[in-house]
């Protein structure tokens, strides 16, 4: 747990700028395949840019934004992670993904029963909002960092619930060795598709896989009837993707119910409002900051308000009816002023005194 | 051997009446047992009986664009009420021919059953025959059954088989099984034969049953079904000394139980029968019968 009298590095989140592509480009390379939805071509990365712009700046909402975050260590003063959102998965098509379901088969005269799992293609999610993109260098795995990436986002949907669903959704890659071999694709995808999975992962390129259920059967697949190590796929965790995951689980995100249609990795859903960073958020008025560390201080997210110059960072503060006492070089690197109105919801230590 | 009766098997043969059918040789005027076969009417409607029924599907993705299609198999109860030939046995020394005149003389007597001894629901006969099994191992049972109800398959012709054939099929998937998700011995062995039974195969497409779409739920083993079988005509027995008949008839003599299959002609005015085939099977000039033409 973090000491709450000892600031963090200062970390920054914002929306990602045209100035990052090179950042991006080495992000989307480093990763191993069905790590990211960041494809590995650069035009491609500068679209997706320029289509977070848009989503940030546009008013109208329409369902089809993405939005793309970076943090930056500005200490170091450089972009170390990146992570998304989109505002409606499967937007103008649909979003597929296996619903685990099981059914209990029972014969009186051999009095015997059976629990079977079964995988059922759906269309479930489409239209939740989707947690996209995540990706830290792997020197950041041990900071807040990452923490910072993934939880500050769900701030920025909470100040802006009418651009997203009341449900949100994120994938996490499945088992898959260094080559892209993946025993789930292997036993399923590969029957109907004839295809290696990084082929299809580079067919898909970030677009909706419901291509690629235009091909799967419509009816359950017995799991009983796939290979063993598909078998144990099924829902398993990519361990790359341990840190991503964790720290959803942690916000409250549930595992059970989906999983992927490529790789049978697990898919987090979750109601917001169920959300440890969303539920536990307010709003403050900055304060100055005072010198002296206290008992009630916290180590917070702490976001501003807007929607195109969003910004997010962890702190420690103190918080109290009267507002939140913040340093003056936490609000340069938030751009607020004495009197703003900051985000603020506790991440360790201490809990909020509430409003 | 050119003459064969098919009849009812008697009750004193551990069978009603009308349960089975057996076929006897002649050489000269002495019959000789070749073999037999049961018939069970209405299958499936008091204990439930089940098949695979193995259809297509068939998909295309647009945007790539690919296509594709995949058997699957539906777990169903379609052969409900059909009548079964089972149990066929045959004298090892019998001829092939006598298992073909097995086979057309009880689909014609169980044709020309009068309508109110058919049974309703009795449109269709079918026959199936064993699929792949060596012991207790059967790739499809391996590949499928064996993943809902882990336990061997009982030997074929156990007691308990047919008992264990329709308690395994409440455990056995009730929504549609992709095959191409089986491994590739279970894909295999989907309507596929045992090789002892390869003569019969060719005897039944011989006599016009055709391959069904329909397995066995526990060895994938196939279901013929009897195709209508071709109209019988209503002939007169005009001559009886004609001995240079080269073609082959079934005659199913009006207001007799039996089935003949005989070295006859046809013609406009009636059949021409040899005196000796006439007496075997107690026909005169002016007799009517049921009569099919089976070969040249």
């Amino acid at each position: 747990m973090m000491n709450p009298n000892r600031q963090p590095p200062r970390l920054l989140l914002r929306p990602i700028r045209e100035d990052d592509l090179d950042a991006l480009h080495g992000f989307a390379g480093a990763s191993a395949h069905g790590l990211t939805t960041l494809p590995d071509d650069r035009s491609r990365l500068a679209a997706r840019i320029e289509r977070s712009l848009q989503s940030f700046a546009s008013d109208d909402v329409s369902g089809d934004e993405a939005y793309l975050f970076v943090v930056e260590d500005l200490a170091a003063g450089r972009v170390v992670g990146v992570s998304g959102i989109e505002a409606q998965a499967g937007f103008g098509d649909r979003f597929c993904s296996f619903r685990n379901e099981f059914m209990v088969h029972r014969s009186q005269a051999l009095d015997y029963a059976n629990r079977i799992h079964t995988l059922h293609l759906c269309h479930d999610l489409t239209g939740v909002t989707l947690l996209t993109s995540f990706y830290i260098e792997p020197g950041y795995w041990g900071t807040l960092a990452p923490q910072l990436l993934s939880r500050a986002r769900l701030l920025y949907i909470a100040q802006h619930p009418e651009r997203f669903s009341d449900r949100i959704a994120a994938e996490h890659p499945g088992i898959a060795d260094e080559r892209g071999s993946c025993p789930f694709w292997e036993a399923v995808g590969r029957r109907f598709f004839g295809l290696d999975y990084p082929t299809v992962e580079d067919l898909a390129g970030g677009r909706s896989k419901a291509f690629i259920a235009d091909v799967m059967p419509t009816f359950p697949i017995y799991v009983p009837l796939l290979p063993e190590a598909a078998q144990w796929a099924i829902g398993q965790l990519h361990p790359d993707a341990e840190l991503p995951f964790s720290i959803l689980v942690d916000e409250g995100f549930e595992t059970d119910a989906y999983v992927d249609i490529f790789d049978g990795g697990p898919i987090l859903l979750s109601r917001p409002m169920l959300l440890r960073t969303i539920a536990g958020r307010r709003l403050a008025r900055v304060d100055d900051s005072r010198e002296d560390a206290g008992a009630n201080d916290a180590l917070c997210l702490l976001a501003t308000t807007g929607r195109t110059d969003f910004r997010a960072t962890l702190a420690v503060v103190r918080a109290s009816r009267q507002g939140v006492a913040l340093g003056a070089e936490t609000r340069a690197d938030l751009g607020v002023l004495r009197h703003d109105v900051v985000c603020l919801s506790a991440y360790a230590a201490a809990t909020l005194e509430p409003a | 051997m050119n003459a064969y009766r098919i009849r009812p098997l008697a009750a004193a043969e551990g069978h009603t009446a009308e349960s089975g059918f057996a076929v006897e040789g002649f050489t000269g005027t002495q019959p000789q047992a070749l073999g037999r076969v049961r018939v069970a009417e209405q299958i499936g409607v008091a204990t439930p009986r089940f098949w695979f029924y193995v259809g297509h599907v068939a998909y295309r993705a647009d945007d790539l664009p690919l296509s594709r299609h995949d058997r699957v198999l539906f777990l169903g109860n379609d052969y409900a009420g059909a009548r079964e030939l089972l149990q066929l046995q045959m004298d090892p020394g019998a001829p092939a021919a006598a298992l073909e005149a097995l086979l057309h003389g009880t689909l014609a007597l169980l044709q020309a059953l009068p309508e109110e001894a058919q049974h309703p629901l009795a449109s269709r006969t079918i026959v199936e025959l064993p699929g792949l099994q060596h012991g207790a191992h059967s790739p499809f049972w391996d590949g499928l059954c064996a993943r809902f109800y882990a336990h061997a398959l009982p030997p074929r012709g156990a007691p308990e088989r047919a008992r264990h054939e329709a308690a395994v099929a409440s455990l056995l998937p009730r929504q549609p099984v992709v095959v191409s998700l089986l491994d590739q011995a279970a894909q295999d062995a989907i309507g596929a034969i045992d090789a002892g039974h390869a003569q019969v195969a060719a005897a039944l497409a011989r006599c016009g049953f055709r391959r069904g779409l329909h397995v066995n739920t526990c060895d994938g083993g196939p279901v013929f079904e009897a195709q209508p079988p071709a109209h019988g005509v209503a002939m007169t027995l005009a001559g009886i000394a004609d001995t240079q008949a080269t073609e082959r008839w079934l005659l199913v003599p009006e207001g007799v139980r039996e089935a003949w299959i005989l070295p006859a002609r046809g013609g406009e005015s009636g059949l021409g029968l040899g005196s000796d085939h006439a007496a075997l099977a107690g026909l005169a000039a002016g007799d009517r019968c049921l009569a099919i033409h089976l070969s040249t």
